[in-house]
């Protein structure tokens, strides 16, 4: 048997899973049966895809973290079925919506995104404990070279919180969100100059869609277009060199 | 490189209209005589209080006893807050006209109460109105649909349906 090698994703897997046994007690058994649900089926899509579509190497670990994201946010009060869309809709968009083998959206936020627009509530149950998540955050970020994404996100958000809306910044923020899901490593691009567009773009649109649209999640809505402006500023780069 | 533009540009244009769709649920507000939908233009004044009705035959019924009709509506206001709601519990009888005069105390909330279809955003300031038929017995939790910070998962309420 192979020992389990450390990295960030097992990291975050093992992150996951205790925020998630953090919340059992919290909830009912349909919560536990919800969780392994969407794992389960994440886990099959994506195995299903890599091999008899692109017939490459299989990896699981991806789709793991994509299946606690997805089915620790949306409310497990849902039918069966709707977990079963939005998870397939995060793990197809991960292997359809992609531009030189790198895809475009992250891809547990683009599930979630969808869900929010067609009504679905999104509980953030998996946000158990944010000490935890702030601790264990603050390691990615740091071992992702992620600061900048944080620093511009947390800064965008804070000002226009209080600018804006007189709102306390703390008492709104996602931090489940901004350590898990804004610095994931493909969408979020590298360098200060996409850590402050992704940053300042995912907070500045979740703000005016708080404003406009407070039925869409801000913070799933925000990242989408976040992702999309990190992508085009890539074409532009690309373009200029 | 095209497809992927075409597609991204296709896919908000339908997010979009489906949200607008999807923010309007459970407006709708509901005939005391026959619990039929309403239409705005078939009403009668009745101590200074407008109601409205699904045809002219439930405005002559609800004529000859109207006590009896506006008995079965039940008003209340139901506030949220980070992070609870006020009150905790609606009580109504099955079979009466819920109609919930919904506010936020502080930063946006949504009401939702998924059985009965209703899931309404509301902001700081605003009040809006949630008309509803209690036709289902039962004890239904009332979740917030709409992020609301750090303890957003554990707002909850019931709507108490008595047989």
């Amino acid at each position: 048997m192979k020992p389990i090698r450390f990295d960030i994703k097992n990291f975050l897997i093992a992150l996951l899973l205790l925020l998630f046994i953090i919340k059992i007690p919290r909830e009912n058994i349909y919560f536990v049966f919800w969780m392994l649900y969407g794992i389960l089926l994440c886990c099959s899509f994506d195995l299903l895809i890599q091999k008899f579509f692109l017939k490459r190497k299989l990896t699981i670990k991806s789709a793991i973290i994509t299946g606690f994201i997805v089915s620790g946010i949306i409310d497990y009060n849902q039918p069966w079925y709707i977990l079963l869309i939005f998870s397939l809709i995060a793990i197809i968009s991960k292997h359809l919506i992609k531009y030189k083998n790198k895809h475009i959206f992250n891809p547990a936020n683009f599930g979630l995104f969808c869900a929010s627009l067609f009504g679905v509530p999104l509980t953030w149950n998996i946000e158990s404990n944010i000490y935890l998540i702030i601790l264990a955050g603050l390691y990615i970020i740091y071992r992702l070279k992620k600061i900048a994404h944080l620093i511009s996100f947390v800064s965008v958000f804070s000002l226009l919180s209080l600018v804006w809306f007189q709102i306390n910044p703390l008492n709104l923020i996602n931090w489940f969100f901004v350590f898990v899901m804004l610095i994931e490593p493909k969408t979020s691009g590298a360098g200060l100059v996409k850590g402050i567009i992704l940053g300042s773009v995912s907070a500045g649109v979740g703000m005016i869609l708080f404003k406009i649209f407070p039925q869409i999640d801000i913070f799933v809505c925000g990242l989408v277009f976040a992702n999309l402006a990190i992508f085009l500023q890539s074409l532009l780069s690309q373009a200029k060199t | 490189m095209k497809k992927i533009i075409i597609f991204i540009v296709y896919f908000f244009a339908i997010g979009a209209f489906s949200s607008a769709i999807a923010g309007t649920s459970g407006n709708t507000s509901v005939c005391p005589v026959m619990n039929g939908e309403i239409n705005k233009s078939i009403s009668f004044t009745y101590k200074d209080k407008d109601y409205y009705f699904c045809c002219p035959v439930c405005v002559n019924t609800f004529k000859a006893n109207p006590e009896k009709y506006i008995s079965k509506i039940k008003s209340s206001k139901f506030e949220a807050y980070q992070f609870a709601f006020s009150p905790e519990k609606i009580v109504v009888k099955k079979g009466d006209i819920v109609q919930l005069s919904v506010s936020s105390r502080d930063v946006p909330h949504g009401i939702y109460i998924k059985e009965y279809n209703i899931n309404v955003p509301v902001r700081k300031g605003e009040v809006k109105t949630i008309e509803f038929l209690a036709d289902k017995p039962g004890v239904f939790p009332i979740t917030c649909s709409v992020y609301c910070g750090r303890d957003h998962s554990t707002m909850s309420g019931q709507l108490i349906v008595e047989s």
